[in-house]
Protein backbone atom coordinates (compact mmCIF):
# COMPACT_ATOMS: atom_id res chain seq x y z
CA UNK A 1 0.00 0.00 0.00
CA UNK A 2 1.31 3.96 -0.66
CA UNK A 3 -0.10 6.48 -2.65
CA UNK A 4 0.28 7.21 -6.63
CA UNK A 5 0.35 9.83 -8.47
CA UNK A 6 0.47 11.34 -12.32
CA UNK A 7 3.10 13.19 -13.41
CA UNK A 8 0.50 14.30 -16.24
CA UNK A 9 4.07 14.99 -18.02
CA UNK A 10 5.03 17.40 -16.12
CA UNK A 11 7.85 15.95 -13.61
CA UNK A 12 10.29 13.39 -14.91
CA UNK A 13 12.52 11.74 -12.78
CA UNK A 14 15.43 13.28 -14.04
CA UNK A 15 14.51 17.16 -15.11
CA UNK A 16 14.58 16.05 -19.07
CA UNK A 17 12.06 17.38 -21.38
CA UNK A 18 9.29 20.23 -21.61
CA UNK A 19 9.78 20.60 -17.71
CA UNK A 20 13.65 20.92 -17.97
CA UNK A 21 13.23 23.50 -20.63
CA UNK A 22 10.45 25.07 -18.20
CA UNK A 23 12.96 25.80 -15.58
CA UNK A 24 15.52 27.37 -17.56
CA UNK A 25 19.00 24.91 -18.03
CA UNK A 26 21.45 26.94 -14.71
CA UNK A 27 18.45 29.64 -13.80
CA UNK A 28 17.30 29.16 -10.11
CA UNK A 29 19.06 28.21 -6.79
CA UNK A 30 17.67 24.88 -6.68
CA UNK A 31 16.26 22.05 -8.77
CA UNK A 32 12.29 22.44 -9.07
CA UNK A 33 10.43 19.26 -8.98
CA UNK A 34 7.83 17.12 -6.50
CA UNK A 35 8.41 14.89 -3.96
CA UNK A 36 6.63 12.16 -1.92
CA UNK A 37 7.89 10.68 1.55
CA UNK A 38 6.26 8.04 3.81
CA UNK A 39 7.78 6.38 7.03
CA UNK A 40 5.34 4.66 9.08
CA UNK A 41 2.79 6.31 11.14
CA UNK A 42 2.83 6.29 14.84
CA UNK A 43 -0.46 5.80 16.83
CA UNK A 44 -2.21 8.59 16.76
CA UNK A 45 -0.67 10.30 14.07
CA UNK A 46 -3.18 13.00 12.00
CA UNK A 47 -2.47 15.85 9.23
CA UNK A 48 -3.03 18.52 12.01
CA UNK A 49 -0.28 17.33 14.58
CA UNK A 50 2.39 16.30 11.87
CA UNK A 51 1.36 20.00 10.76
CA UNK A 52 2.18 21.34 14.08
CA UNK A 53 5.23 19.45 14.39
CA UNK A 54 6.58 20.26 11.49
CA UNK A 55 5.88 23.92 11.52
CA UNK A 56 7.18 24.51 15.52
CA UNK A 57 11.16 23.22 13.94
CA UNK A 58 11.02 25.57 11.38
CA UNK A 59 14.69 27.78 11.19
CA UNK A 60 15.26 31.54 10.99
CA UNK A 61 15.73 31.27 7.50
CA UNK A 62 12.06 30.20 6.51
CA UNK A 63 8.91 32.15 6.48
CA UNK A 64 5.52 30.43 7.01
CA UNK A 65 3.14 32.36 4.72
CA UNK A 66 -0.06 30.39 4.21
CA UNK A 67 -1.58 26.81 6.27
CA UNK A 68 -4.82 25.21 5.27
CA UNK A 69 -6.39 22.37 6.16
CA UNK A 70 -7.58 20.46 2.78
CA UNK A 71 -8.13 16.88 1.32
CA UNK A 72 -5.71 14.86 -0.36
CA UNK A 73 -6.23 11.45 -2.21
CA UNK A 74 -9.47 11.17 -0.62
CA UNK A 75 -7.72 11.88 3.41
CA UNK A 76 -7.64 14.80 5.70
CA UNK A 77 -4.83 16.70 4.63
CA UNK A 78 -3.06 20.37 5.56
CA UNK A 79 -1.24 22.21 2.78
CA UNK A 80 1.49 24.61 3.71
CA UNK A 81 3.42 27.10 2.15
CA UNK A 82 6.76 28.53 3.32
CA UNK A 83 9.53 30.52 1.98
CA UNK A 84 13.67 29.52 2.63
CA UNK A 85 15.93 31.76 2.19
CA UNK A 86 19.20 29.87 1.08
CA UNK A 87 22.55 31.38 2.39
CA UNK A 88 21.06 35.27 2.46
CA UNK A 89 20.88 35.28 -1.41
CA UNK A 90 18.18 32.98 -2.97
CA UNK A 91 14.51 32.51 -2.02
CA UNK A 92 12.69 28.64 -2.48
CA UNK A 93 9.09 27.93 -2.37
CA UNK A 94 8.28 25.10 -0.50
CA UNK A 95 4.13 24.13 -0.86
CA UNK A 96 3.41 20.81 1.43
CA UNK A 97 0.57 18.75 2.11
CA UNK A 98 1.11 16.30 5.43
CA UNK A 99 -1.25 13.83 5.57
CA UNK A 100 -1.91 10.06 6.99
CA UNK A 101 -3.04 7.04 5.01
CA UNK A 102 -1.80 3.69 3.86
CA UNK A 103 -0.54 3.60 7.50
CA UNK A 104 2.17 5.98 6.42
CA UNK A 105 2.87 9.46 7.64
CA UNK A 106 3.05 11.38 3.76
CA UNK A 107 4.85 14.79 2.89
CA UNK A 108 4.21 15.75 -0.26
CA UNK A 109 6.52 18.78 -1.61
CA UNK A 110 6.84 20.91 -4.44
CA UNK A 111 9.54 22.94 -4.80
CA UNK A 112 10.58 25.62 -7.01
CA UNK A 113 13.18 28.79 -7.28
CA UNK A 114 10.49 31.62 -6.06
CA UNK A 115 11.37 33.49 -9.29
CA UNK A 116 10.61 30.19 -11.42
CA UNK A 117 7.51 29.99 -9.40
CA UNK A 118 4.70 31.24 -11.13
CA UNK A 119 5.61 29.50 -14.12
CA UNK A 120 5.72 26.14 -12.41
CA UNK A 121 3.58 26.26 -10.03
CA UNK A 122 0.10 25.62 -11.59
CA UNK A 123 1.66 21.86 -12.86
CA UNK A 124 3.00 20.49 -9.67
CA UNK A 125 -0.25 21.52 -7.68
CA UNK A 126 -1.81 19.56 -11.00
CA UNK A 127 0.86 16.60 -10.12
CA UNK A 128 -0.16 16.72 -6.48
CA UNK A 129 -4.03 16.86 -7.04
CA UNK A 130 -3.47 13.43 -8.57
CA UNK A 131 -2.54 11.50 -5.67
CA UNK A 132 -4.27 8.39 -5.08
CA UNK A 133 -4.13 6.23 -2.34
CA UNK A 134 -2.92 2.94 -3.90
CA UNK A 135 -4.03 -0.63 -1.80
CA UNK B 1 35.53 57.48 -3.12
CA UNK B 2 34.05 56.69 0.08
CA UNK B 3 31.92 53.76 -0.74
CA UNK B 4 32.04 50.48 1.63
CA UNK B 5 31.52 47.20 0.88
CA UNK B 6 29.37 44.85 3.19
CA UNK B 7 29.97 41.03 0.95
CA UNK B 8 27.93 39.71 3.26
CA UNK B 9 25.03 41.46 2.07
CA UNK B 10 26.54 42.08 -1.21
CA UNK B 11 25.65 46.05 -0.65
CA UNK B 12 27.35 48.94 -1.57
CA UNK B 13 26.82 51.71 0.76
CA UNK B 14 28.27 55.79 0.46
CA UNK B 15 26.76 58.86 -0.24
CA UNK B 16 23.99 59.53 -2.60
CA UNK B 17 26.24 61.22 -5.39
CA UNK B 18 29.28 58.51 -5.19
CA UNK B 19 26.38 55.69 -5.64
CA UNK B 20 24.84 57.98 -8.42
CA UNK B 21 28.47 58.04 -10.11
CA UNK B 22 29.00 54.30 -9.63
CA UNK B 23 25.43 53.67 -11.50
CA UNK B 24 26.71 56.34 -14.61
CA UNK B 25 30.32 54.67 -15.15
CA UNK B 26 30.51 52.92 -18.14
CA UNK B 27 33.38 50.29 -17.18
CA UNK B 28 32.42 47.28 -15.52
CA UNK B 29 31.97 47.03 -11.82
CA UNK B 30 35.10 46.24 -10.28
CA UNK B 31 33.32 44.71 -7.05
CA UNK B 32 32.68 41.74 -5.23
CA UNK B 33 31.19 39.34 -4.21
CA UNK B 34 29.88 39.05 -8.08
CA UNK B 35 25.89 39.30 -7.43
CA UNK B 36 26.86 42.33 -5.76
CA UNK B 37 28.51 43.51 -9.40
CA UNK B 38 25.44 41.84 -11.39
CA UNK B 39 23.36 43.92 -9.07
CA UNK B 40 24.92 47.17 -9.84
CA UNK B 41 25.15 46.07 -13.95
CA UNK B 42 21.11 45.38 -13.49
CA UNK B 43 20.78 48.96 -11.21
CA UNK B 44 22.78 50.85 -14.84
CA UNK B 45 20.04 49.27 -17.05
CA UNK B 46 17.12 47.89 -15.62
CA UNK B 47 14.27 45.91 -17.74
CA UNK B 48 12.41 46.44 -14.82
CA UNK B 49 11.73 48.65 -11.22
CA UNK B 50 9.58 47.43 -8.46
CA UNK B 51 8.55 50.03 -6.31
CA UNK B 52 6.87 49.45 -2.88
CA UNK B 53 3.97 51.69 -0.91
CA UNK B 54 2.48 51.29 2.37
CA UNK B 55 5.34 50.62 4.31
CA UNK B 56 6.98 52.41 6.83
CA UNK B 57 9.62 53.45 4.07
CA UNK B 58 9.10 52.94 0.54
CA UNK B 59 10.99 50.41 -1.20
CA UNK B 60 12.63 50.34 -4.42
CA UNK B 61 14.53 47.81 -6.44
CA UNK B 62 15.52 47.60 -10.12
CA UNK B 63 16.27 44.37 -12.09
CA UNK B 64 17.45 42.74 -15.06
CA UNK B 65 16.85 39.29 -16.47
CA UNK B 66 19.99 38.04 -13.47
CA UNK B 67 19.95 40.27 -11.38
CA UNK B 68 18.39 42.69 -8.91
CA UNK B 69 19.38 45.60 -7.08
CA UNK B 70 17.36 47.34 -3.99
CA UNK B 71 17.77 50.97 -3.40
CA UNK B 72 17.79 51.72 0.02
CA UNK B 73 17.93 55.32 1.32
CA UNK B 74 19.78 55.67 4.66
CA UNK B 75 19.77 58.80 7.02
CA UNK B 76 22.42 61.44 6.03
CA UNK B 77 22.36 61.87 2.73
CA UNK B 78 23.38 58.38 2.15
CA UNK B 79 22.25 55.29 -0.06
CA UNK B 80 23.10 51.22 -0.13
CA UNK B 81 22.85 49.23 -3.10
CA UNK B 82 22.04 45.67 -2.26
CA UNK B 83 22.26 42.38 -5.32
CA UNK B 84 20.47 40.09 -5.08
CA UNK B 85 19.09 36.89 -7.27
CA UNK B 86 15.50 37.44 -8.60
CA UNK B 87 14.42 34.84 -6.69
CA UNK B 88 16.28 36.94 -3.29
CA UNK B 89 14.31 40.18 -4.58
CA UNK B 90 10.86 38.45 -4.41
CA UNK B 91 11.74 37.05 -1.10
CA UNK B 92 12.36 40.78 0.14
CA UNK B 93 9.70 41.81 -1.07
CA UNK B 94 7.29 39.43 0.40
CA UNK B 95 9.33 39.60 3.70
CA UNK B 96 8.95 43.72 3.46
CA UNK B 97 5.07 43.43 3.27
CA UNK B 98 4.80 40.82 5.79
CA UNK B 99 2.69 38.29 3.93
CA UNK B 100 1.49 35.85 6.39
CA UNK B 101 -0.87 33.26 7.05
CA UNK B 102 -4.63 34.89 7.50
CA UNK B 103 -8.07 33.99 7.83
CA UNK B 104 -10.01 33.16 4.95
CA UNK B 105 -12.08 35.88 4.24
CA UNK B 106 -14.25 34.39 1.78
CA UNK B 107 -17.42 35.38 -0.25
CA UNK B 108 -17.53 37.49 -3.45
CA UNK B 109 -15.80 40.45 -4.59
CA UNK B 110 -17.34 43.74 -3.62
CA UNK B 111 -17.08 46.68 -5.28
CA UNK B 112 -16.75 50.23 -3.03
CA UNK B 113 -15.91 53.64 -3.67
CA UNK B 114 -11.85 54.38 -3.03
CA UNK B 115 -13.22 56.81 -0.43
CA UNK B 116 -14.23 53.89 1.90
CA UNK B 117 -10.69 52.28 2.18
CA UNK B 118 -9.58 55.57 2.18
CA UNK B 119 -11.29 56.77 5.16
CA UNK B 120 -11.81 53.30 6.78
CA UNK B 121 -15.03 54.30 7.66
CA UNK B 122 -18.93 53.54 5.20
CA UNK B 123 -18.42 50.14 4.72
CA UNK B 124 -21.28 47.23 4.88
CA UNK B 125 -20.59 44.47 6.87
CA UNK B 126 -18.59 42.38 6.93
CA UNK B 127 -16.19 44.58 5.08
CA UNK B 128 -15.96 47.66 7.64
CA UNK B 129 -15.28 44.73 10.49
CA UNK B 130 -12.34 44.19 8.10
CA UNK B 131 -11.87 47.66 7.88
CA UNK B 132 -11.50 47.96 11.67
CA UNK B 133 -9.21 45.18 11.58
CA UNK B 134 -6.67 46.56 8.94
CA UNK B 135 -2.88 46.00 9.64
CA UNK B 136 -1.78 47.42 6.36
CA UNK B 137 -2.42 48.33 2.89
CA UNK B 138 0.30 48.44 0.90
CA UNK B 139 0.88 48.35 -2.87
CA UNK B 140 3.78 46.48 -4.94
CA UNK B 141 4.22 48.27 -8.68
CA UNK B 142 6.55 46.76 -11.19
CA UNK B 143 7.36 48.60 -14.62
CA UNK B 144 8.75 47.18 -17.51
CA UNK B 145 9.21 48.63 -20.94
CA UNK B 146 6.43 50.29 -22.34
CA UNK B 147 3.63 48.14 -19.36
CA UNK B 148 3.16 48.91 -15.74
CA UNK B 149 0.86 46.10 -13.09
CA UNK B 150 0.60 46.03 -9.62
CA UNK B 151 -0.55 44.07 -6.98
CA UNK B 152 -2.56 46.25 -4.37
CA UNK B 153 -3.29 44.24 -0.73
CA UNK B 154 -5.30 45.58 2.10
CA UNK B 155 -4.25 42.72 5.17
CA UNK B 156 -6.65 43.02 7.86
CA UNK B 157 -6.42 40.48 11.59
CA UNK B 158 -9.47 39.18 9.58
CA UNK B 159 -8.01 38.34 6.19
CA UNK B 160 -6.56 39.59 2.58
CA UNK B 161 -8.16 41.60 0.30
CA UNK B 162 -6.64 42.11 -3.33
CA UNK B 163 -7.17 46.06 -4.85
CA UNK B 164 -8.17 46.47 -7.90
CA UNK B 165 -8.54 50.47 -9.24
CA UNK B 166 -11.89 50.65 -11.30
CA UNK B 167 -12.82 54.11 -13.46
CA UNK B 168 -15.25 56.48 -11.87
CA UNK B 169 -13.26 56.51 -8.54
CA UNK B 170 -13.84 52.78 -7.29
CA UNK B 171 -12.31 49.46 -6.42
CA UNK B 172 -13.08 46.01 -6.57
CA UNK B 173 -12.32 44.38 -3.38
CA UNK B 174 -11.40 40.33 -3.82
CA UNK B 175 -10.91 38.29 -0.82
CA UNK B 176 -7.85 36.17 -0.79
CA UNK B 177 -5.91 34.01 0.63
CA UNK B 178 -1.68 34.22 1.38
CA UNK B 179 -1.10 31.71 -0.99
CA UNK B 180 -2.83 33.61 -3.76
CA UNK B 181 -1.67 37.08 -2.72
CA UNK B 182 2.40 35.29 -2.99
CA UNK B 183 1.14 33.90 -6.51
CA UNK B 184 0.50 37.46 -7.63
CA UNK B 185 3.17 38.52 -6.52
CA UNK B 186 5.55 36.27 -8.38
CA UNK B 187 3.63 36.80 -11.21
CA UNK B 188 4.63 40.77 -11.51
CA UNK B 189 8.29 40.08 -13.07
CA UNK B 190 6.87 38.14 -15.73
CA UNK B 191 3.51 40.82 -16.35
CA UNK B 192 6.44 43.78 -17.04
CA UNK B 193 8.40 41.49 -19.26
CA UNK B 194 11.22 39.80 -17.33
CA UNK B 195 10.40 36.08 -18.05
CA UNK B 196 7.28 34.74 -18.39
CA UNK B 197 4.36 35.44 -16.97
Amino acid sequence: MGLRFDTLDVVEPEPVGDFYAAIGAGRGASRAGFSLAGVPAEPGDDAYGLTDRAMSALDADALLIDVEPCELAGVPAVRTLVLEQLGGLATVVLEQWRLVAAGERWVVTATADLAAWAQLAAGLRAVVATLEVEA
Amino acid sequence: MSLTVDHARAQVTGPDEEIRALLAEDAPPALEPPLLADGVRAARSPDARFRVTGLEEPLEAVADARAAALVLPLAGGRTALRGCTPSGLLGVLVRAVRLRPRPRAGGEPLTVPARVVGERSGAEEPLQAHLDALVAHWRIEAYGPGIGWYVEVLDSELGLWLVEALPEGKLTLTPATATAVLDELVALPGHVGLGAS
